[in-house]
Order: structure tokens, then C-alpha cells, then sequence
């Protein structure tokens, strides 16, 4: 059953996590790349033996906050088994990020997770004026709290990918590596991007399209390692995720776009 | 004659070997083909075969009419991956929990906010 649940965790980093945030960017972010109201929806698929089995979907959406004279971005990703999966192993994760606008820098980031039976709610208040995260985890009634020192960069899981999409890929060179001080669990984690260049992509939404590929790993468990994990993003300003492929000890998991709505023009 | 007999016999239990796998693959791909994992049941479904085709081969005279039934729920097995994989779309069963507002209150992240911003100096507007 663990196996199972790193599996999961692991399409599910691969999906929402991984891909990238590329920090340690000094410039100031110009967000191009999306608004409120963009709506994106991807199916999860394992592979083995060149078979595959579509799992399940994952939908993200962009919508405003305005709270106290500020305005943000709520950021909501659903993953979700299809309806066959779910008498043998249900999967209902909600994930919730809210960003200011302009920074892209989480300030609350809610994770609901029920994943055949295994619940928990989990929640951060990133503090950044004091470079600190509240940790909130509560499982079965009991709630564990704590303090994490975070960085000025510091994302969250859902956060990440959308930082990464302001990123200008365009003046990278190939094979640069950037690290993400990314908050996964109760500690900051680095994920590693690595620039691989451009290759065309054929996608059910845009048809073939030229996209930026980026490497991803990472020190958490379940990511392995290898140059086999990768995303692709649209390469011009919206930088939309199209395709994230990830290597699993047995076989290999893939999320592809097909459904994209309010793209920034 | 006796030798024909003998020979039976002997290649039996190797025939019997082999159709109890196939017959197990063949129903493991038949139940996975029913949930619907994609082509995955392809694979148990064209190791029972391959077993069962061995057997039909090799060892003629063994279990003939067991081992034309093992192929047929092989063979069905193929035939429903494939139907079960490319006919029928996967949908999404909606589920409460993925309403936000169930999980968040308005008044809940305003104060979540006011305690991420506390004495916020980035001027965030």
C-alpha cells in the first residue's frame, strides 16, 4: 500500500510540484504568463510495456481574492481518480495556494488530501516579512504544529509551477541548473530545474507546438532522480504546461494538457 | 498403441501446468479489462494465450476441449481491454470535498491572511 502511495504522491509532485521554480533570480518577475480565469485540465496516465492506463485528472484553476485591500490570486488544483478507480482506490487531493499577484509568492497554501482512505489537512501561513512558515498538519483529530525558516524565494507545492512560467527560458542557457527552495511537508526542499532546451510538441489542445523542456528532480522521496523526468512548457509567454513525464520503479507516469481555457492573450 | 498411451500420459501434467497459469492469466485479464486499466490486460491476457497455445501445440491430445476454453477466455479477455479501453471515456465522479468553500470560509483565510501579513512591510496591494 505505501508503494502505492508514493506512486501517487509521485504523479502528483510530478504534476503539480515538480516542474520548476526556478529561484535565485534577481530580476524582478513580469507576470505574462497567466491570469484569473485560466482553467487547465490534464489526464494522469501510467505506462508499462508501452501500455497505458489513463488514472486520473487533474484540474488547476486562477482565480482573484481581494481581502483587506489586497489582492491576490487564489490558485485551486484538484487531483481526482476517474470514477472506475475509485471502488479499488479513490484519490481526492485538493490543493489551494493564494499569491500576490505580481511576485507570484505564496502566502497561504492549503493541502486537503484523501487518497484511498489516507486523510489529512495541512496548511501553511507563510509568513514573509519574518522569512517564516506556520505549519499546520491535522490527521485523525490531532494537529501537529511548527515553525519553518523559509527563504525570500520559498514556494509552495503549487506555487512552483506557476513561478516557473514567469521564468524567461528564452535567455537560458542549455544545461543551466536552478534550485527552488520549495516547502513540501514540514521542511523547505530544493527542486532542481534543469534548462534541456526546445523540442516541438504534439498536443491534443495546441497540435504540435515548440516547447521549453525542463529536468526536474529532487531530494524528496518518491521523485527518483533521473534525466527520464521532465515537463514541457509552450515555449512564448504563457509557457502553459503541456506534458510532464516521470520514471516510477515500475514504468513511467505521464500527465498530458487537454483542456485549457482564459489563456492570457 | 501403448506408446501413443504412455505418451498421453506423461504430457498431461506438463499440459495441465500450463493451462492452469493461462487460465489464471486469462481471468486476472478479464477482471482487470472489467475495471478498465487500459491495454495493461493486454499483457496477462497474451501471456495466457501464448501459454495455452503452447499446450494446444505441443501436447495435442492433452485436455483438448480445457485448453480451446482457456483460449477463448483469453481471447475474450483481449477483446474486452481493447473494446473497454477505446469505447468506454473516463469521467470524474464529483465529489464535495473539491468545493473549496466547504473546506474554507471567507472569514477563515481573511484572518489566515492577516497573520501571513502581519506587520507586512512589502506594501502588497
Amino acid at each position: 500500500m505505501e508503494f502505492i502511495k508514493d506512486k501517487i504522491s509521485l504523479i502528483f509532485i510530478t504534476i503539480l510540484f515538480i516542474c520548476p521554480g526556478l529561484t535565485g533570480f534577481s530580476q524582478p518577475l513580469i507576470n505574462t504568463a497567466f491570469q484569473s480565469g485560466e482553467s487547465l485540465r490534464f489526464k494522469g496516465s501510467y505506462f508499462m510495456s508501452s501500455l497505458w492506463a489513463d488514472l486520473a485528472e487533474v484540474k488547476t484553476d486562477v482565480t482573484d481574492f481581494n481581502s483587506g485591500g489586497k489582492s491576490l490570486y487564489t490558485i485551486t488544483a484538484t487531483a481526482s481518480t476517474y470514477s472506475n478507480y475509485d471502488s479499488f482506490f479513490k484519490i481526492r487531493d485538493l490543493f489551494q495556494t493564494w499569491i500576490d499577484k505580481n511576485e507570484v509568492k505564496p502566502y497561504i497554501f492549503k493541502r486537503v488530501v484523501d487518497e484511498g482512505g489516507y486523510r489529512f489537512n495541512m496548511k501553511y501561513i507563510i509568513q514573509r516579512n519574518i522569512l517564516q512558515a506556520k505549519f499546520e498538519f491535522i490527521r485523525n483529530g490531532r494537529t501537529r504544529n511548527s515553525v519553518i525558516k523559509i527563504t525570500e524565494n520559498t514556494q509552495d507545492l503549487v506555487s512552483v509551477l506557476y513561478y516557473v512560467r514567469t521564468i524567461d527560458f528564452e535567455k537560458m542557457a542549455v544545461n543551466k541548473t536552478v534550485a527552488i527552495p520549495t516547502l513540501i511537508d514540514d521542511k523547505v526542499q530544493d527542486i532542481i530545474l534543469t534548462f534541456r532546451g526546445k523540442e516541438t510538441i504534439k498536443t491534443e489542445v495546441f497540435g504540435s507546438v515548440s516547447c521549453y523542456k525542463i529536468g526536474i528532480s529532487a531530494n524528496t522521496k518518491g521523485v527518483v532522480n533521473k534525466e527520464t523526468n521532465n515537463i514541457w512548457l509552450t515555449a512564448n509567454n504563457n509557457k502553459i504546461p503541456v506534458l510532464v513525464k516521470a520514471e516510477i520503479p515500475v514504468g513511467s507516469v505521464q500527465l498530458r494538457l487537454i483542456e485549457a481555457n482564459g489563456i492570457k492573450k | 498403441m501403448e506408446n501413443k498411451s504412455d505418451s498421453k500420459k506423461k504430457s498431461r501434467p506438463v499440459s495441465f501446468l500450463l493451462l492452469i497459469p493461462s487460465l489464471l492469466f486469462g481471468l486476472i485479464s478479464m477482471a482487470m479489462a472489467v475495471v478498465g486499466i487500459g491495454l495493461i490486460p493486454l499483457l496477462p491476457a497474451a501471456a495466457g494465450l501464448l501459454l495455452a497455445a503452447i499446450s494446444f501445440l505441443v501436447f495435442k491430445d492433452s485436455y483438448r476441449i480445457f485448453t480451446r476454453i482457456v483460449i477463448g477466455i483469453s481471447l475474450i479477455a483481449v477483446l474486452l481491454s481493447v473494446f473497454r479501453s477505446t469505447l468506454i471515456k473516463e469521467k470524474v465522479t464529483p465529489d464535495q470535498s473539491f468545493d473549496s468553500t466547504k473546506v474554507n470560509t471567507k472569514q477563515g483565510i481573511d484572518n489566515d491572511l492577516e497573520d501571513a501579513f502581519g506587520s507586512d512591510s512589502t506594501g502588497l496591494k
